[in-house]
């Protein structure tokens, strides 16, 4: 049936069934004008009605009865005629067919000429009337319907389509075999020849830390270039506006109007501790919320968080999503899961706890803005951007040693490693959450190896093989710091092991893996991916070395060549030099004095460090898909200002 | 601001609570230390008073021969003194100036008075004292002449009192914060400054084994069970531990002997053997006697007004606290004191004082400095009890007075002592005899200092009283001594190829502290007539003599 009289407006209806005020309606208004959206989302967004009475009334509106997708599912053969990505575009799904040609198609969006145009491209011959249902109805009944599709999509896809992207067939036959070798040949050095061995290893251990360090220091000290290029080019821009009669400067950001819809994924498992902070944090975030597409990523499993999730009572613009049960059990997976349900243009990974800086997602849209234009109207030839990382301070950085060398850590990851990796064009590995990615580019490359522990980094370097980029943006995310020894010590292993699976799968054919990104992908992949978890393999080596140089070597009655000796103790107190200066200070930007003093415990940090990586070299070789999970909320309520 | 609101607003800083980690007035605390420790430096070194412990001059040139010397290296260090306050030395022993002078050790003393300070507040912030009693107990600490005289040399003391409150401090913090504090807290706020002490002196081992106590005590009183309280132990001691593993191995490694400054022939027992056989050391299983020479040493080096306030104190807190966790954290200070009593009465500690059997001349009485925090603490204690507590406190007016009379009273304290510190401060006595037992040997050094036109020196300055180095103010690379190892003995074969200088006891010494103590070089060369041939003794003061090679073209 088609719209044949002019209906009277939702706004008038539903003031007139008594459901709102007409200061609502007009509240509600006012917010469409200046956020954009439907004036239903607005008034269920602000709790004035509820989605089954807005859908009521559309019904009434549209003069299509409500339907229960629930109750009355889509007949099977009929939905499945449908991708399920057409139909959360689209918005209808054919409900009810008969063999005479009927058909009923269930809508969330008014029934115009224009979808009934689109109902006949699907189904050429039918005759079609319409009912309607909720947005959340015709979501649930593609999910219950698709099921199988969308498991194999979060979890097989990538490894079928693009076997040689995926971790899920582990190291090959020759990389399996390399680290035996290795071994065996140590054992046979020492055998036959002790001292020649010792150094050699000496040497080795000494060249991948300083490598390791080598790299993480100049990539530290390339960030202030970055600030000063980004002056400069600021500078160039102006002049080319004036050139061509324009504003001198680009006006960043988009009215509220024209944000476009950005889906923040929020995987969560065994966390119904921290699950309600989740609407206070996303809550914070200055976006429209008629804009926001909040996909709540729970596991089927999880009864606990699933119970917790659904009584917080989330806003409207939170949606839970249950992923069925499969192998692996993976945070990817999760996260590939409810990619399939994103309605966004850009999605983000943001964890439960997690405080993202109110501005991050305006940033984030600006970011991919600015690249639209450097690449169409500028002139650059720059990749296409795939995804922006903000940086990751930590609310509870000062809470206890742990979680103040975390900090200390990752402010010179965040804050002087990447913005100078970013400057060199080096591809970046991402971090696990507030990684906002452009929707179409993320599918594109095919979303996240569920079979990779560390999904972020290994899909920071797909991006690059790909001829895209990811960059960094100056937003922060205030994060919890693993504040325990055992959980920081699985977290760590699942994150080197992750970083030796990512090198192991993009070295399956070195070559041309190197053809494709060129040499900074190289120079990202081996000064990074590679040399990290190896120099922490080696660094009991160096410090075992160094100090029983420090009280002398005749102790042990290990004689060393003379030059072997110095370099190995000049490298090692040069290189941690480097190390915690270089930490200390970003550490110290980033937070303050009191927390990147702790930067001189680096080495004892690092000794925490070589023995995760140890534990993942093991698991690499016995097990590589096992994933450690993070436990969050371990601090309890504590919270400090020390990253604000 | 007028004045009265700008002392309240102090007075309000002072006795805020702590807040965190945080506790205000921290950085004003240590600056005033240290400002108090720089103003004493510059009188000490004006006067030259900073090189009248034979020590003080002993300690900076180990510092500097590390790797000023004909064969630097960490060899140089010990074997009887643990090293950290060498290492600390090195930077600021580099300039030859702040080594010649002693100002390089008056920053390092200056720096641990203002540590000492900044741990003494925060502990008794973190013990719930009010202003009053943290300003009481800052005033008995920086009011101490003895310490402050002692901040101003490069002797151990400074290090070691600045370690032990920085460590109570650290304890402090995590037994009385707001939540339950990790072992990575300890370790890092209790167990470094710890391990900075264990490497400074040997009282500070003591503390590990107190601490832990208290640790343990504090965790099973919390309910957290023997092994929470274990994991808490492991993180108190672990760094110490290792410090003390490390001085094991570095004796190994460079003695074949890991006790070697327990048995050594520059070790305390070396020392001790001297006095046993002249029969000066009748603490030596005498517990009585030990205890009298300790608190005579205590009696003149704490003060009258001091011992007063801590006795009361003591007795007050015991009423009050009995044996809760704060009291034991104060009891903590009185560890080295007990430590000392031991090794006294052990054998492993000399100290001479009116008290000794026999009586002699003042020597090692500064050890029981590391005492002034503790009596600062229960000073503290009594004039700013604990809000916590249940006994009624002074009130009104009489509180309002507290602080003045004390004032009053350490001022007429500070100026009974200073109108005859070499009689009434026994530190200071010790300072005056090395003055009066090194003025020959100082008024040699400045000659050779002053007179000195090149060539290598022949000197064995470990030798009695020829730790003199500093004095004559060239670098340690001119030196063969016996730091130098084998290039010593070949310089003492054949003296006329290597030195251009000797500079030694013009005859050898008959009574020495320790066997090491003989002058090498007077025994080998006193005697020698070519030795005589070949150099002229140009300068002599006392036993000290400097003599110079006869070079063709030298006026005869």
């Amino acid at each position: 049936m088609t719209v044949t009289k002019a209906p009277m407006r939702i706004g008038d209806l539903l003031v007139q069934r008594g459901l709102v005020t007409p200061e609502q309606v007009e509240a509600a208004l006012e917010r469409q004008r200046h956020d954009g959206g439907t004036l239903g989302q607005q008034l269920v967004l602000s709790g004035a009605i509820s989605r089954l009475q807005l859908y009521r009334a559309l019904a009434e509106q549209w003069d299509a009865q409500l339907v229960d997708l629930i109750k009355d599912p889509p007949q099977r053969e009929l939905i499945g005629r449908q991708p399920y990505h057409d139909v959360l575009n689209q918005g209808w799904v054919a409900w009810r067919g008969s063999s005479h040609g009927r058909l009923e198609v269930a809508t969330t969006v008014p029934p115009t000429g224009a979808v009934l145009d689109d109902v006949r491209r699907h189904f050429p011959k039918a005759e079609v009337s319409f009912v309607t249902t909720t947005d959340w109805d015709l979501w649930r009944a593609v999910e219950a319907s698709h099921r199988r599709e969308l498991l194999y999509e979060s979890q097989d896809k990538l490894s079928v389509d693009d076997p040689g992207a995926s971790a899920r067939s582990g190291l090959t036959v020759w990389q399996n075999l390399g680290p035996l070798t290795v071994l065996v040949l140590v054992l046979v050095g020492v055998i036959l020849a002790p001292t020649t061995a010792l150094a050699s290893i000496l040497v080795g251990a000494n060249l991948v830390f300083l490598l390791s360090i080598a790299f993480k220091t100049v990539s530290g000290i390339l960030a202030p270039l970055r600030a000063y290029r980004r002056q400069r080019n600021q500078l160039l821009e102006m002049q080319e506006r004036r050139r061509r009669g324009l504003a001198p400067l680009w006006l960043r950001g988009r009215p509220d109007g024209s944000l476009p819809i950005f889906t923040i994924l929020m995987p969560v498992f065994h966390e119904a501790n921290i699950v309600e902070k989740l609407v206070a944090n996303i809550g914070a975030l200055d976006y429209p919320k008629s804009k926001l597409d909040v996909l709540l990523l729970l596991e089927e499993s999880d009864e606990e968080t699933i119970a917790a999730a659904k009584a917080m009572n989330p806003p409207a613009y939170v949606r839970l999503v249950v992923v069925p049960p499969g192998q692996p059990q993976t945070k990817p997976r999760a996260c590939n899961y409810g990619l399939a349900f994103a309605r966004g243009d850009f999605v983000v990974i943001y964890d439960a706890e997690d405080q993202p800086h109110p501005d991050q997602l305006r940033k984030a849209v600006e970011a991919f803005d600015r690249d639209e234009i450097e690449r169409t109207q500028l002139g650059s030839r720059q990749q296409p951007l795939a995804c922006v990382q903000a940086s990751l301070a930590y609310f509870n950085a000062d809470y206890n040693v742990l979680t103040r060398m975390f900090a200390v850590e990752y402010a010179h990851w965040f804050e002087a490693m990447l913005p100078g990796m970013d400057n060199s064009r080096i591809p970046i590995p991402l971090g696990g959450t507030s990684n906002h990615f452009h929707t179409g580019r993320l599918r594109e490359l095919g979303a996240w190896d569920p079979w990779n522990v560390t999904e972020d980094a290994d899909l920071g370097l797909r991006a690059s093989v790909r001829g895209y980029r990811a960059s960094v943006i100056d937003s922060s995310t205030g994060e919890e710091a693993t504040a325990e020894t055992r959980a920081w010590i699985r977290q760590r292993t699942r994150w080197i092991k992750g970083y030796i699976v990512t090198s192991a799968v993009n070295t399956r054919h070195p070559v041309r893996f190197a053809r494709r990104v060129g040499l900074r992908g190289v120079i990202g992949m081996v000064g990074l991916i590679m040399a990290t978890p190896l120099a922490f393999l080696v660094y009991p080596v160096s410090l075992g070395f160094t100090a029983l140089t420090y009280v002398g070597v005749q102790f042990v009655g290990l004689y060393l060549p003379h030059i072997v000796e110095l370099i190995g103790f000049t490298t090692f107190l040069f290189g941690n030099a480097c190390m915690i200066i270089s930490a200390g200070i970003a550490a110290t930007w980033r937070y303050n004095w009191r927390i990147g003093i702790f930067a001189i415990f680096c080495n004892v940090y690092w000794l925490l460090h070589s023995y995760a990586a140890w534990r993942a070299l093991f698991q690499v070789l016995k097990d590589p898909h096992t994933w450690e999970k993070t436990p969050h909320g371990l601090t309890k309520q504590y919270e400090s200002t020390v990253h604000v | 601001m007028r004045p009265a609101q700008a002392v309240w607003s102090v007075w309000g800083v002072l006795g805020a609570p702590p807040v965190g980690r945080r506790v205000r007035g921290s950085v004003w605390v240590f600056v005033l230390g240290a400002v108090i420790g720089a103003a004493a430096s510059v009188y000490a070194v004006r006067a030259g008073i900073n090189f009248d412990y034979g020590d003080s001059m002993a300690h900076l040139t180990i510092a500097r021969r590390i790797f000023d010397n004909k064969a630097p290296g960490l060899q140089q260090l010990g074997t009887v003194w643990l090293p950290l306050p060498h290492l600390l030395l090195i930077p600021l022993s580099a300039d030859l100036w702040m080594w010649h002078t002693g100002a390089g050790a008056c920053v390092l003393g200056s720096v641990c008075l203002g540590a000492a300070a900044t741990g003494l507040f925060r502990s008794m912030a973190r013990l719930g004292y009010s202003a009053t009693g943290r300003v009481v107990g800052l005033g008995i600490l920086l009011s101490n002449v003895s310490l402050i005289y002692a901040c101003t040399m490069a002797l151990t003391e400074p290090v070691l009192i600045a370690s032990i409150v920085c460590t109570i401090a650290g304890l402090a913090g995590w037994a009385f914060a707001d939540r339950p504090l990790s072992g990575g807290e300890l370790a890092v706020f209790a167990g470094i400054p710890l391990a900075a002490g264990v490497l400074s002196r040997y009282e500070a081992w003591a503390l590990v084994v107190s601490g832990s106590v208290f640790v343990a005590v504090v965790a099973l009183r919390r309910g957290e069970g023997w092994r929470r309280a274990l994991a808490y132990v492991f993180s108190y001691a672990v760094v110490p531990a290792a410090g003390i593993i490390w001085w094991l191995a570095y004796n190994m490694a460079w003695y074949r002997n890991p006790l070697e400054f327990l048995t050594g022939p520059y070790s305390a027992a070396a020392f001790t053997e001297v006095f046993i056989q002249q029969g000066q050391l009748t603490t030596k299983g005498n517990p009585g006697q030990s205890f009298r020479v300790l608190c005579e040493a205590i009696w003149q080096t704490a003060g009258l007004v001091t011992l007063l306030l801590a006795a009361v104190g003591l007795a007050l807190m015991t009423l009050q606290w009995g044996l809760s966790n704060r009291a034991l954290l104060v009891w903590l200070g009185g560890t080295s004191s007990a430590f000392l009593l031991f090794s006294l009465t052990t054998g492993q500690h000399i100290m001479v004082n009116n008290a000794s059997l026999p009586p002699g001349l003042a020597y090692n009485n500064r050890y029981v400095l590391s005492a002034i925090p503790w009596f600062a603490l229960l000073g503290g204690y009594l004039t700013g009890t604990c809000r916590a507590s249940a006994a009624p406190r002074p009130a009104g007016a009489l509180n309002v007075l507290v602080v003045p009379v004390v004032a009053v009273l350490l001022a007429v304290q500070v100026d009974w002592w200073m109108k005859d510190p070499y009689d009434r401060l026994t530190v200071i006595t010790e300072g005056d005899n090395g003055h009066t037992a090194f003025r020959e040997v100082k008024k040699a050094a400045r000659w050779l200092g002053t007179h000195y036109d090149g060539g290598s020196i022949l000197m064995d300055e470990s030798s009695d009283k020829l730790a003199v180095a500093p004095v004559i103010g060239l670098p340690l690379s001119d030196y063969y001594n016996r730091a130098t190892g084998g290039l010593f003995d070949q310089a003492l074969e054949n003296p006329a190829t290597h030195a251009r200088w000797v500079f030694m006891h013009v005859k050898q010494i008959k009574y020495t502290s320790t066997q090491s103590a003989t002058d090498h070089v007077t025994a080998v060369l006193a005697g020698d007539p070519q030795f005589h041939a070949r150099y002229a003794l140009v300068y002599r003061a006392g036993n000290f003599g400097i003599y110079r090679r006869i070079d063709p073209g030298d006026p005869q």
